[in-house]
């Protein structure tokens, strides 16, 4: 895919062209390549105007089959996204009613209060801990955590053959959750007690 | 039509309608077809604009990202709708909440259909942040120049969770009750703060009117207008950090 040549400007005036140019810059590592003095036979005259890295936001030396145009190839995935969501959401939405309960009473306990799905584990957690402990600093941790992980982690490798302590470090963190998370939603019944869901049924509600 | 595109109408109404000076304000090219129309339908307008022109060759390929943050925002976009709509039906009253409810599932046209369609997006959209982020973390697209976007992302992942517990709270039933009375419970352990972070959270000494009012505006305005800043600033440092990241 190669950009086309820049119209004249005469030819269509109110169109913008973003072509990028071929900046006159060298290859990486080798320096810009100076104008020579003026009037110097065998020199190129130019303006120099900027020198940009290889590594900076404008990529001005890209090779044109690194990539695609964004119409329509990303466009068109997006919208196929879109359209299958969409579908799925709708099929959804027909076939499985939201759930609704009776009217709110705070005077009628139900069997077991469970939190919204994505809380289920850290309520799990509250059953094992002091509740200071897990109710308060779990999701603290757990957010300040991730947020830490880009200052943690500053080895430059992005693979996950090269980084294999966070990688089993953040696996252990995911699959605690999980497993915690699924504890509490299928495996916990009145009292909080435990439950075999294909025994005593299923005591959740997305 | 200077641009080049061959009149394939033989209409002499389609054509008339096409070089109208309204058809030409509304449409200022053609069908992008060549490599330069189609630069130009993308940055000349302001939606598609979010993009660049041109995009990695890695970054189409389905598997590399499974489109999980574009499905978590289209996902947002759809809890914008449906929710604009059931906000019509809805009145965050302790006295009322639930008949409104009742209302929109038995009356109000699509009231089932689009209340539906909110909470199972809500539910997906909490599940696709999630993968989101683990897709990310896999293939260590937070390093640099990125460190700062991932903390974004963790803070849109907050958000979206704030989202759905306060929405979880507004049909007032039994279910939305007792959860948000035991979720709320949790963040009343804190030490020294308790009586103040449950009074602040809840509105109240439990789980009453004063609840569903604060998590009603935490839920239609305030954390939405949040998150949707975020989101922005999430995007635009996509662009600014030289788009997606690449192959491991």
């Amino acid at each position: 895919m190669t950009i086309e040549k820049r119209p004249n400007a005469t030819a269509d005036k109110n169109v913008l062209t973003q072509a990028p140019e071929r900046a006159p810059v060298g290859s990486p590592g080798a320096g810009p390549k100076l104008p020579g003095p003026p009037g110097v036979p065998g020199t190129e005259r130019f303006r120099l105007l900027a020198y940009v890295k290889q590594e900076s936001m404008v990529r001005v030396d890209k090779r044109p089959d690194e990539t695609v145009l964004t119409w329509p190839h990303l466009l068109r995935i997006e919208f196929l996204g879109a359209m299958l969501i969409t579908a799925l959401l709708v099929v959804a939405s027909v076939m499985i009613p939201a759930p609704l309960e009776e009217m709110a009473n705070p005077a009628v306990t139900p069997h077991v209060a469970k939190a919204p799905w994505y809380f289920l584990g850290l309520q799990e957690l509250l059953s094992y801990f002091n509740p200071t402990v897990a109710g308060v600093l779990v999701m603290p941790v757990y957010l300040g955590g991730l947020m830490l992980i880009p200052y943690v982690d500053r080895s430059p490798f992005k693979a996950a053959r090269d980084r294999k302590m966070f990688w089993i470090f953040f696996l252990c963190v995911m699959i605690g959750g999980l497993i915690v998370t699924f504890i509490g939603m299928f495996f916990r019944g009145p009292g909080w007690n435990w439950v075999w869901p294909w025994v005593e049924g299923l005591y959740f509600t997305l | 039509m200077s641009n080049g595109e061959p009149h394939s109408d033989g209409n002499p109404v389609v054509r008339w309608v096409k070089e109208s000076s309204v058809w030409r304000s509304l449409f200022r090219q053609p069908y992008p077809t060549t490599s330069r129309t189609r630069s130009l339908a993308v940055f000349n307008n302001v939606f598609l604009h979010l993009h660049p022109v041109r995009v990695k060759r890695h970054a189409v390929r389905y598997t590399y990202t499974f489109g999980l943050g574009g499905i978590s925002f289209f996902l947002f976009l759809v809890l914008t709708v449906t929710g604009l709509y059931l906000m019509f039906f809805y009145v965050p009253s302790i006295s009322q909440a639930y008949q409104d409810i009742q209302t929109i599932e038995a009356t109000v046209a699509f009231g089932a259909f689009v209340r539906n369609m909110h909470r199972w997006a809500a539910h997906l959209m909490v599940l696709t942040v999630f993968l989101h982020m683990i897709r990310v973390f896999y293939h260590g697209a937070y390093k640099p120049p990125r460190e700062f976007n991932w903390v974004i992302g963790v803070l849109l992942l907050f958000f979206t969770l704030a989202l759905s517990f306060t929405g979880y709270l507004l049909p007032w039933d039994q279910i939305a009750y007792w959860a948000i009375t035991v979720g709320t419970q949790m963040a009343t352990y804190a030490p020294l703060l308790s009586s103040e972070s449950s009074f602040f959270i809840l509105g109240g000494v439990q789980v009453g009117q004063g609840t569903l009012l604060r998590f009603y505006v935490a839920h239609v305005i305030v954390f939405p207008l949040i998150a949707a800043i975020f989101m922005i600033v999430h995007f635009w440092r996509i662009r600014k950090d030289g788009g997606i990241s690449g192959p491991v």
